[in-house]
């Protein structure tokens, strides 16, 4: 009897806990875009509904960054891009002081996390690195994951609010071209074996932070 | 009765696993997601093809650099090797007609008669 009772308890533990965790799912996952919905430039959105008050923010990341043609150099390719606070609203009190943003590669996993392009116009396998740097290459922020697999980009505050087309912080995509030279030597490759187009996929999220 | 339970405590145990596992991996609270397409090019290496002469139009061979080699046959100008050469055969000749014309006059006048 003491037995069916525990058992009884556990059932009801089980049914509990199972429930709190679809809702718990639901909201860390918030709403996705991904790069079927961009349009213009990409626009990650958020109303968050603090314990006292709520706050509604919008983070505008680009639509895409175009390293161009890449040649057979030593030189490293450079491309800026803007990342804007553009929406701030506060209703009521609330603990958040901004919005931090991260960002990682689409495919990103523990055991690899570097920013890549692939391509599907040839076999020959090269995969391009590249890396994100703070305003004129000051900086480099993809060194080391912070949250799992993503990179720490920045936060922005209330004050970094913009509505100026680019009027948000700045920062820079580099790619060295030194390792399609590496390639070619490695793979006994010409040009013509790895030309195509590559593309990747970077991914930001955002979420509000508290001082 | 005993199956079902055995089942479900089975099952609770399980998620008292799992669900730790879960939350540890998405441990944010709020988070929104968007993506930024990355791109490059690299272009095949162009290969040289002559331009083709536009249909109807004879192109001109250019000579403004022309070799004339040991093997091509040598047509056109003679060069300044050969005038000189000519010039020596002409002023030769005219040397030996002016002797001829010196021994004829020297003859004696009454041989002929």
């Amino acid at each position: 009897m003491k037995t069916r009772k525990l058992f009884t308890l556990l059932a009801a533990l089980t049914v509990a806990t199972v429930s709190a965790t679809s809702v718990y799912a639901d909201t860390t996952y918030g709403v996705d875009i991904d790069e079927t919905n961009i349009s213009g430039s990409t626009t990650v959105k958020a109303d968050i509904n603090g314990t006292a008050g709520s706050v509604a923010y919008t983070i505008e990341i680009p639509e895409a960054i175009d390293f161009g043609t890449l040649e057979n150099t030593d030189a490293i390719t450079s491309q800026n891009f803007v990342v804007t606070l553009t929406e701030w609203e506060e209703t009521g009190n609330t603990s958040y002081t901004g919005v931090s943003v991260y960002f990682k590669n689409s495919t990103a996993t523990k055991e690899n996390t570097e920013l890549t392009l692939t391509t599907s116009d040839n076999s020959a396998g090269l995969v391009l690195d590249y890396d994100i740097y703070t305003a004129g290459g000051a900086s480099q922020l993809n060194n080391t994951a912070l949250r799992d697999v993503y990179f720490f980009l920045d936060t922005f505050t209330p004050s970094d609010v913009t509505t100026t087309p680019q009027g948000g912080t700045t920062y820079q995509a580099q790619l060295d071209q030194y390792q399609i030279g590496e390639f070619l030597a490695d793979n006994s490759a010409t040009i013509d074996d790895i030309a195509g187009h590559y593309e990747g996929l970077l991914t930001f999220y955002s979420m509000l932070s508290t001082s | 009765m005993r199956w079902l339970t055995k089942l479900l405590a089975t099952l609770a145990v399980l998620v008292c696993f799992v669900v730790p596992i879960s939350a540890d991996a998405i441990d944010e609270s709020e988070r929104y997601e968007g993506s930024t397409k990355v791109m490059a090019e690299i272009n095949a290496q162009p290969n040289y093809e002559p331009d083709a002469p536009e249909a109807g139009v004879q192109q001109e061979p250019d000579t403004s650099s022309y070799v004339i080699d040991d093997k091509s046959p040598h047509t056109g100008d003679l060069g300044e090797g050969a005038f000189w050469c000519a010039a020596s055969f002409i002023l030769l000749m005219l040397v030996f007609c002016v002797l001829l014309l010196i021994k004829s006059l020297r003859q004696p006048s009454g041989e002929n008669e």
